[in-house]
């Protein structure tokens, strides 16, 4: 997982951030080790711990703090097709629509407007409304394939809030396609 | 005001025969202070004034905002030339057929002068509560205005002067307590009360985790939790073109499909909030009954959707959403709560939900600070952060058992882009059955 300030088509790249701290691509977790976190110059003055250039502002009116800027999953080896074919009974998640996380970032639940049932490798009828839930830390340790170049998609929002005056600001998030296993799946009332 | 209205009287000067506009103002001088272990972090002052410009000619219409500086002549000479901005702008668009002006010279004008207590005894009112204890927090606070007025004479003024001391108060297992302290009149006394009642739950998130397995429970949701599933429901829930477009998260309410608890009675009560008493596109608000005895009655209709769906106006917001909401109160008296609830949860607030089934009004979220275990009336234990997933249909309909007939009125403590001056007055609610999921 990097911190990359660089894919041009990215909504949070840039050269420097709001305290002018140059922006450079900055593995986060390599391998499945954390490396660093994110934080600017001045939580790393505090901390005593290194960081990336994420001091941001979202206007004139608020001071810079430290924020998401493109948060991304490196691609794999393996092609949509592989990703699809080692998949005995699962859903295909797509086109997200509701989020909720606890302030720990710890128990997770994402809904999904559609889906794809995938059933002995192969793509099968639509699903309507699938939801998800899970632990972080169980949930990424259940990661069993990521795809590669080919199946990586530059995504993000441009409305995402923090801070205390609050601030809205955009973020990027580039990642391929991934699996993962063991997820608890549900879906709606309708 | 004086801003306003010399910006107002060179563009009634300023335009032709044909064009109209409308000018929408905003502004605020706001003391931002956070505090971190009970100590000021960070402590600034923002002065922030803009227009908004919607020039309309032959059915058409643009808008423009600017940021103003303060100096008259400067704000003029941009308001020209946004004024000619729009004036090249319209020629190249359609005629918008939801277009529905108000031709009406209304006049409205709120003033609320009550003075703001001084910020250095703000600060030590904080700092002498917050005595050992390690508390996070931020305080918003100054006067906020807002104006209307177009080139049919009508003029609106609001201003208020407002204060919110938004804080957490942490154990050292990391647990917390949140609690607010807003209005306009800062009275020590009810400050020092609030913050003593957090100080006490503290005590009670000192004592070992009471584990729960995910399942259905008997809770007390707090007036704070509640404001969190209303602002979900606030979310385009009673907005005129999401139940005509089906988009809302009761259109199975307003359809008639579902009911809610004959003890749920919504009102948007504009009249005596805080909010302005008038739109940015220039109506009048109307207070609207939303819910009565569990039944959709109205809606939030801005002036598009009025002209849309052929319905009247009572000068809704543009995503027509509540800035007033009242929720009428129950019977449970504050006294009676933990020995009805007998044994549950009492939850002191929620946090982050969002749908997991929306035309259900099926809500997932979190329990956060201050969700204690309770047996036989008496708080046993905190209880460790739990998501729920359960729908309105549920909490407020078949499994709510009572509501408090004391209620609380919860200030925004929004900060997006300017201060919110939306509220919500709400009761508690004790529910039969509340699903944890995870």
């Amino acid at each position: 997982m990097t911190f990359d300030p660089d894919i041009p088509e990215q909504l949070a790249s840039y050269g420097h951030d709001d305290d002018g701290t140059k922006a450079t691509k900055q593995f986060l977790i390599r391998e499945g080790l954390l490396l660093k976190p994110l934080g600017g110059a001045l939580s790393q003055y505090r901390s005593g711990m290194s960081g990336v250039a994420n001091s941001r502002a979202c206007s004139w009116n608020r001071a810079p703090i430290d924020r998401m800027a493109n948060l991304n999953i490196e691609p794999g080896n393996k092609s949509m097709a592989q990703l699809i074919g080692g998949i005995e009974h699962g859903i295909l998640m797509s086109t997200n629509r509701s989020w909720s996380i606890d302030d720990a970032r710890n128990k997770f639940q994402f809904g999904c407007e559609w889906g794809q049932l995938i059933e002995n490798g192969e793509l099968k009828g639509v699903v309507k409304n699938p939801n998800y839930r899970a632990i972080s830390a169980q949930f990424w340790r259940n990661l069993s394939a990521v795809g590669d170049a080919g199946t990586s998609r530059v995504l993000g929002t441009p409305n995402c809030g923090k801070g205390e005056p609050n601030q809205v600001i955009r973020v990027g998030h580039a990642s391929p396609s991934c699996v993962f296993s063991n997820i608890d799946v549900f879906g709606g009332d309708a | 005001m004086h801003t306003f209205k010399g910006l107002v009287d060179w563009l009634k000067q300023a335009i032709t025969e044909t064009e109209q506009f409308h000018l929408g103002y905003a502004a605020e001088s706001s003391e931002f202070v956070r505090f971190n272990h009970g100590k000021v972090r960070q402590a600034g002052q923002v002065q922030q004034a803009s227009v908004n410009l919607k020039l309309i000619d032959g059915g058409r219409y643009a808008d423009f905002g600017i940021t103003l500086a303060g100096a008259p002549e400067l704000d003029r000479q941009r308001l020209a030339a946004g004024l000619q901005q729009l004036r090249e702008t319209l020629p190249l668009l359609p005629q918008d057929p939801y277009l529905l002006l108000n031709h009406n010279a209304w006049q409205n004008k709120d003033q609320q002068d009550r003075p703001l207590p001084d910020l250095a005894q703000v600060l030590e009112a904080i700092s002498l509560a917050a005595e050992g204890v390690d508390m996070v927090g931020f305080y918003a606070a100054g006067p906020i205005s807002r104006g209307f007025a177009s080139s049919s004479g009508a003029f609106g003024w609001h201003q208020a002067n407002s204060f919110n001391f938004d804080f957490s108060l942490f154990h050292a297992n990391g647990e917390a307590v949140k609690a607010s302290y807003a209005g306009n009149d800062w009275d020590s006394t009810a400050f020092a009360q609030r913050f003593q009642q957090a100080r006490e739950q503290l005590e009670f998130l000192g004592r070992p985790l009471h584990p729960l397995a995910p399942g259905q429970y008997r809770a007390y949701l707090a007036p704070a939790a509640m404001e969190e599933i209303i602002s979900m429901l606030t979310w385009g829930g009673f907005s005129a073109q999401a139940i005509a477009s089906k988009g809302s998260p009761l259109q199975r309410l307003y359809a008639g499909d579902q009911a809610l608890s004959p003890l749920v009675t919504v009102d948007e009560q504009v009249s005596g909030s805080l909010s302005s008493a008038f739109s940015r596109d220039g109506y009048p608000r109307r207070d609207v009954k939303l819910i009565s005895g569990g039944k959709a009655e109205g809606q939030l209709v801005n002036s598009r959707s009025a002209a849309e769906y052929g319905l009247s106006t009572n000068g809704a917001s543009s995503e027509e959403s509540p800035s007033a909401l009242q929720m009428a109160a129950g019977s449970l008296a504050q006294a009676d709560i933990l020995k009805q609830l007998g044994t549950g949860l009492y939850i002191s607030n929620l946090w982050y939900l969002n749908y997991s089934d929306q035309p259900a009004a099926r809500l997932t979220g979190m329990t956060r600070f201050a969700t204690f275990w309770v047996e036989d009336g008496e708080i046993k234990a905190p209880v460790s952060t739990m998501r729920f997933d359960d729908s309105v249909y549920h909490l407020l309909g078949s499994q709510l058992e009572a509501l408090t007939a004391e209620r609380e009125l919860l200030l925004s403590a929004s900060t997006y882009s300017q201060r919110n001056t939306s509220s919500n007055l709400l009761p508690g609610a004790l529910v039969k059955r509340l699903t944890l999921t995870l």
